[in-house]
């Protein structure tokens, strides 16, 4: 793959038309997505949905703007944000903690099999008001709330990821005298990072879910409690508002751990 | 008796080694007092029908489990893992992707907590002797098949084992690649001193590299045959070239073929 010998016309013509098909593509999700909200505005505007029911975008840049300038909209983002990274780290981490506690401990992982995936078919939204009563009504039981839907499937990735690591690398190492400890640094946690880093993605969804779900029973602030308020007081405005800036975020913190698996990747090869 | 003690104790030694493991199916005899010697430099293969029982033996030679009977000994003491005294090479190379070549071939040295200059200049010393000292700082994916497979060697080569195991070592590549690497391999063994017992299934990869060729029965595994490969010093291409290759071969066939 080496770029220094020049270019033959050919090459650089699939080159650039790969990069004019990228643009492309680009180009009709941006239109595609406009296309979407000037339908809804000019409904909206021909009285053919009825703006108290289905808003329109201009109501929502509208809300949102009044929001802003009240100084109402930064401080219920942040708390969101907030209780979703909490939310999102220490199931992650505990997650990945426990999975390495069942590797080193096969009999555990055997006992601890079928509860744990009857856990996982659990719907946890049932558990919240267990972790009111426990944490009381405020941001540690939203926190719990994201943890607990992300724990048990991060435990039952990264377990199996760990537990299907390549038994001759594993032999490998036992052959030249290491010991399980060495095992597991050495060889199962490094070749399980593309697997961990997989947890990381499908956490980042899964969090803002148990974040909004925990802001819906108790909270007092906070874009989920901007979205159950705007429903009872009939604000569609607000309640699309937040939507829409609720998506914004997840896609914002989705892209940060695509980057951040980029950057592992990297690091790993370059190591 | 005097000349019982000149003769040099054999490098490693199985003695009436039998082994039994449970399944779920049943009880299975893997092995049935099965006795052989590896002197001190040479190198012998072990060619057997597929599930005969060589994995286990080499499970056993590199101290993973304890027989069921007999002993194994290597340089007179009991095979014990870890110790340092077998290195075991396997069908894939099993390099660390996330580790440089020099990382990778001092994994041995760094298990047992001892990096010290002199582990790093013998491994400096064999990656420059054998064509890889200009991929020291770079990872196994900038390798060719051949040289991976000459770095997982190194990596065996680098804690000093008296016996060296090959696995199927060189089945996993392709026939060309293989021929090249299996004499290539041969020779760092045969400059390094070195004594090996390989497992293979390929008769002729079998008679080209080794000193002595020994061959199992189906399961459970006994000595059927031993052969001595005369004369010794040729190089595995010179080997397959001569007259006597394909006498081997068909004889050892016929060995296979009976069990």
């Amino acid at each position: 793959m080496k770029q220094t010998e020049a270019l033959s016309p050919e090459r650089l013509d699939w080159l650039a038309a790969r990069r004019r098909e990228g643009q492309r593509i680009a180009l009709w999700r941006l239109v595609l997505i406009l296309a979407f909200f000037a339908f809804w505005e000019i409904c909206a505007a021909a009285g053919l949905i009825d703006p108290f029911l289905m808003s329109s975008p201009s109501r929502i840049a509208a809300a949102t703007l009044r929001l802003a300038r009240q100084g109402n909209l930064l401080p219920h983002i942040v708390i969101t944000c907030m209780e979703t990274v909490a939310g999102f780290l220490l199931g992650t981490g505990l997650g990945a903690a426990i999975a390495m506690l069942l590797w080193w401990t096969p009999r555990f992982a055997r006992v601890m099999e079928p509860i744990l995936v009857v856990l996982n078919s659990l719907p946890k939204i049932a558990l919240g008001p267990i972790f009111i009563v426990w944490m009381g009504p405020g941001v540690g039981a939203i926190i719990v709330m994201g943890l607990a839907v992300s724990l048990i499937t991060t435990v039952l990735e990264v377990y199996h990821g760990f537990s299907r690591t390549d038994p001759d690398k594993i032999r490998l190492v036992e052959c030249m005298g290491g010991s399980r400890r060495q095992v597991f640094f050495k060889v199962v946690a490094p070749s399980n990072l593309p697997a961990l880093v997989n947890a990381l993605k499908v956490n980042v969804g899964l969090s803002w879910v148990g974040v909004i779900v925990g802001e819906y029973l108790v909270s007092r602030a906070g874009l989920g409690y901007l979205i159950v308020y705007g429903g009872q007081v009939f604000r569609l405005d607000l309640v699309m508002a937040s939507v829409i800036i609720l998506g914004a975020l997840a896609a914002v913190m989705y892209l940060g751990v695509v980057w951040l698996e980029k950057r592992i990747t990297a690091a790993m090869l370059a190591a | 008796m005097q000349e019982e003690l000149k003769k040099p104790a054999p490098l490693m030694e199985l003695k009436r080694i039998s082994h039994r493991y449970q399944t779920e199916e049943g009880e299975v005899e893997a092995i049935r007092d099965l006795s052989f010697t590896v002197e001190q430099g040479e190198f012998v293969s072990l060619v057997g029908p597929s599930g005969c029982g060589k994995s286990t033996l080499l499970s056993i030679l590199a101290g993973l489990i304890s027989p069921s009977g007999g002993t194994a000994t290597v340089g007179g003491d009991p095979v014990k893992r870890g110790n340092g005294s077998v290195g075991y090479m396997f069908q894939h190379d099993h390099l660390f992707e996330w580790r440089t070549i020099e990382q990778n071939v001092l994994l041995g040295p760094e298990l047992r907590g001892k990096v010290g200059e002199e582990e790093r200049a013998r491994a400096r010393r064999l990656l420059e002797t054998y064509g890889l000292g200009e991929f020291r700082r770079a990872t196994p994916r900038s390798l060719s098949g051949g040289m991976r497979q000459r770095a997982a060697l190194i990596r065996t080569l680098v804690p000093s084992p008296s016996l060296l195991l090959l696995d199927e070592a060189f089945s996993a590549l392709d026939y060309q690649t293989r021929l090249a690497v299996s004499g290539d391999i041969r020779e760092i063994l045969r400059r390094e001193g070195a004594t090996a017992l390989l497992v293979t299934h390929d008769i002729g990869e079998a008679v080209a590299l080794s000193d002595r060729v020994i061959v199992l029965s189906a399961r459970p595994a006994v000595v059927r045959a031993i052969h001595e490969i005369l004369p010794r010093g040729l190089t595995p291409a010179q080997r397959r070239d001569s007259a006597e290759f394909h006498e081997w071969f068909n004889l050892i066939w016929k060995e296979l073929e009976l069990t």
